[in-house]
């Protein structure tokens, strides 16, 4: 077992990375820690953004407060989780810290880590916020070239299944 | 850790899902190997049938050649698996045939069996088919109430990703 990439970001849903890696996986030899400033916030765009335009926003929030605060709270997060780790044992841990679309920064930080395995929480969005909103798990399931592990935080209830609402009716 | 469930479908994937308990995964105690019959083949109509038509399929389907057909690939399919797990010095494999849709069975027995991970491989479908037929992969991640992996191997990934919705609109 060599490189296990660990997404993170600041929701609960993403705290189950912890149990997941603690119980299932074996120990690996590095762990890459991501976590991905989100620069648009929650919304539509983030599909609609060429590299051009994201790199120009990118450029205009430079030294604004707004970004800081974005610093702040990725290293605030990744703080968190390696300690996390650390105190499971783990020595060589790797923290990176990435700007733009999650799932497309995940998949490229794995990329050129060549990492084995990609561990994500699940953010436990449902329905209509999963289709408006997207889903980074998913994403990054769907187009990564390495195993996808999605851990699940026990607070999860399973919400009614639509497919089978609209059946019914 | 304790029981992993394994939904295989294609021996393809075997390759991809032994590596993972040869590198990434501690070997469990219990291994659940499921394979789900999908009777009514390669559908949208998968989403739309109702437990009740569900089961009159079922029944209709009673003794028939395709029934026969698909009972057969779900034996030879699931004692491949169990062969390769073994020659990899897994043990306690209990192989389980379910018929259906996939996802909810998957699910369904994940829950009687009380799992604690489920491993289901990918596809490899395009984007377009994806779309059209629905991914197991990923229903089963949604609605799940543990962990999920997914395995990948034979290719998948590769073209999805010239498929990113942003470059999509690149485009344009």
């Amino acid at each position: 077992m060599k490189k296990v990439l660990i997404a993170v970001d600041d929701t609960k849903g993403s705290k189950a990375v912890l149990s997941v890696f603690q119980n299932l996986v074996r120990p690996p030899e590095e762990v890459i820690l991501v976590h991905v400033e989100k620069l648009e916030g929650r919304s539509l765009m983030i599909d609609m953004l060429g590299e051009a335009e994201l790199s120009t926003l990118k450029e205009s929030l430079k030294g604004t407060d707004y970004k800081e605060e974005l610093d702040r709270k990725a290293e605030k997060v990744l703080n968190y989780y390696k300690k996390e780790l650390e105190n499971g044992g783990l020595i060589r841990i790797k923290t990176v810290i990435r700007e733009g679309v999650p799932a497309d920064e995940i998949l490229r930080v794995a990329e050129e880590e060549e990492v084995d395995l990609i561990i994500t929480g699940s953010n436990g969005k449902k329905g209509m916020l999963r289709l408006i909103t997207g889903c980074v798990s998913k994403d990054v399931e769907k187009s990564s070239k390495v195993p996808v592990l999605v851990g699940k935080s026990d607070a999860h209830e399973k919400v009614f299944d639509v497919k089978e609402v609209i059946a019914a009716v | 850790m304790k029981k992993i469930m394994i939904a295989v479908d294609n021996p393809k994937e075997s390759q991809g899902i032994l590596s993972l308990f040869q590198n990434l995964l501690w070997s469990p105690e219990d291994i659940i190997l499921l394979h789900v019959e999908q009777l009514e083949g390669n559908a949208l109509m998968t989403a739309m049938l109702s437990d009740a038509e569900m089961s009159t399929l079922k029944e209709s389907l009673k003794g028939t050649e395709h029934k026969d057909r698909l009972d057969m690939k779900a034996g030879k399919v699931l004692s491949y698996y169990r062969k390769e797990l073994e020659n990899g010095g897994l043990v306690n494999i209990k192989t389980v045939i379910r018929e259906g849709h996939p996802s909810e069975e998957i699910l369904k027995v994940a829950e009687e069996e009380k799992v604690d991970l489920i491993i289901v491989g990918c596809s490899g479908k395009s984007r377009l088919h994806r779309m059209v037929t629905g991914c197991t992969a990923r229903d089963v991640e949604k609605n799940a109430k543990v962990p999920v992996l997914i395995s990948k191997g034979n290719g998948c990934g590769e073209h999805a990703h010239l498929w990113n919705g942003r470059e999509a609109y690149a485009v344009q």
